[in-house]
């Protein structure tokens, strides 16, 4: 079990000094409480496993490191978060080949009238039916995977991890609008993709 | 009037709730009277479910203890590096 970080981030400052100090004992800690999410948070943004633990294991390395310039001007999760995501977008970069065009062919079209061109049919409950847990989440893996990195992290912090919208902005470094909106369209594609798998005639 | 693309715009405020009662009023008057927008409705919600169980996956077993081992085995070299605080924007 994994204790939940909670929405206010790591405060403990007594656990803080600890690491300050270098104490492994405080270290194990963090790990245990942090490892499984920031695990998640690289493994939605790389898109295998391997990386995702190569990842990790940078990010606590460099909390280590620097722990000691460690200032608690944000949380200490949101510090922790926003080394997993530059960890994990170094990891993307260069091999990445998402665009924004790949993530728009997968939106609602509308006509002038703000119509849907397109049928829209509701399959929300035929993966259920159909498959096992384990092929619902492999497809919808591969379907993170389409979007271009910069939404990936979006939908991980957000829809995966449930950060708040301000909690992310201050992660990435955007504003909340930013934030928002690429959850938004990050999703609306998500939500087509899966539609042609999921639906029948969609 | 409000139109089946506005509608598809306030799909991620209407579930979080942050709407003004008068426009999920509005939306819930247009979903019931437009099956487009209600299984658009269905599906998007699916999907944050599908990203919300993603993010309650199990971790590999053994990955804290390789992260300890790794991190026994890597912090003797720690070396102090420049640069502040890590931030983002500040
Ligand atoms: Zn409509």
């Amino acid at each position: 079990m994994v204790a939940s970080p909670g929405q206010a981030g790591f405060r403990d400052t007594e656990l803080l000094e600890q690491l300050k100090a270098g104490d492994e004992k405080a270290f194990a800690a963090i790990i245990d409480r942090y490892s499984a999410q920031t695990y998640r948070i690289a493994r939605t943004i790389t898109g295998n496993p391997q990386d995702a633990e190569d990842v990790v294991q940078d990010v606590f390395l460099t909390i280590f490191r620097k722990i000691g310039s460690f200032e608690g001007r944000s949380a200490f999760s949101t510090w922790l978060y926003r080394i997993t995501v530059n960890a994990a977008m170094m990891k993307v970069r260069g091999r990445e080949v998402r665009t924004e065009e790949d993530l728009e062919r997968w939106l609602p079209v509308f006509d002038a009238e703000g119509r849907q061109l397109q049928p829209v049919e509701d399959w929300s409950s035929n993966p259920e039916k159909v498959l096992l847990q384990q092929e619902k989440r492999e497809i919808i893996r591969q379907a993170l995977a389409t979007l271009p990195a910069e939404y990936r992290v979006v939908v991980a912090l957000r829809d995966l991890q449930g950060l708040s919208g301000e909690e992310v902005a201050e992660i990435l470094g955007l504003s909340l609008a930013a934030v928002k909106s690429r959850l938004h369209r990050g999703r609306l594609a998500l939500r087509g993709r899966l539609a042609a798998t999921f639906g029948g005639t969609e | 009037m409000i139109s089946c693309k506005e509608i598809t715009d306030l799909l991620a405020d209407y579930l979080e709730g942050s709407l003004d009662q008068q426009t999920v009023q509005a939306l819930e008057a247009h979903f019931s009277g437009c099956r487009t927008c209600d299984n658009f409705l269905e599906t998007y919600r699916t999907t944050t479910n599908f990203l919300r169980e993603l993010g309650e996956e199990e971790v590999p077993a053994e990955l804290k203890e390789r992260i300890i081992r790794f991190f026994r085995e890597h912090r003797g070299r720690q070396e102090e590096e420049p640069g502040g605080e890590e931030t983002g924007s500040g």
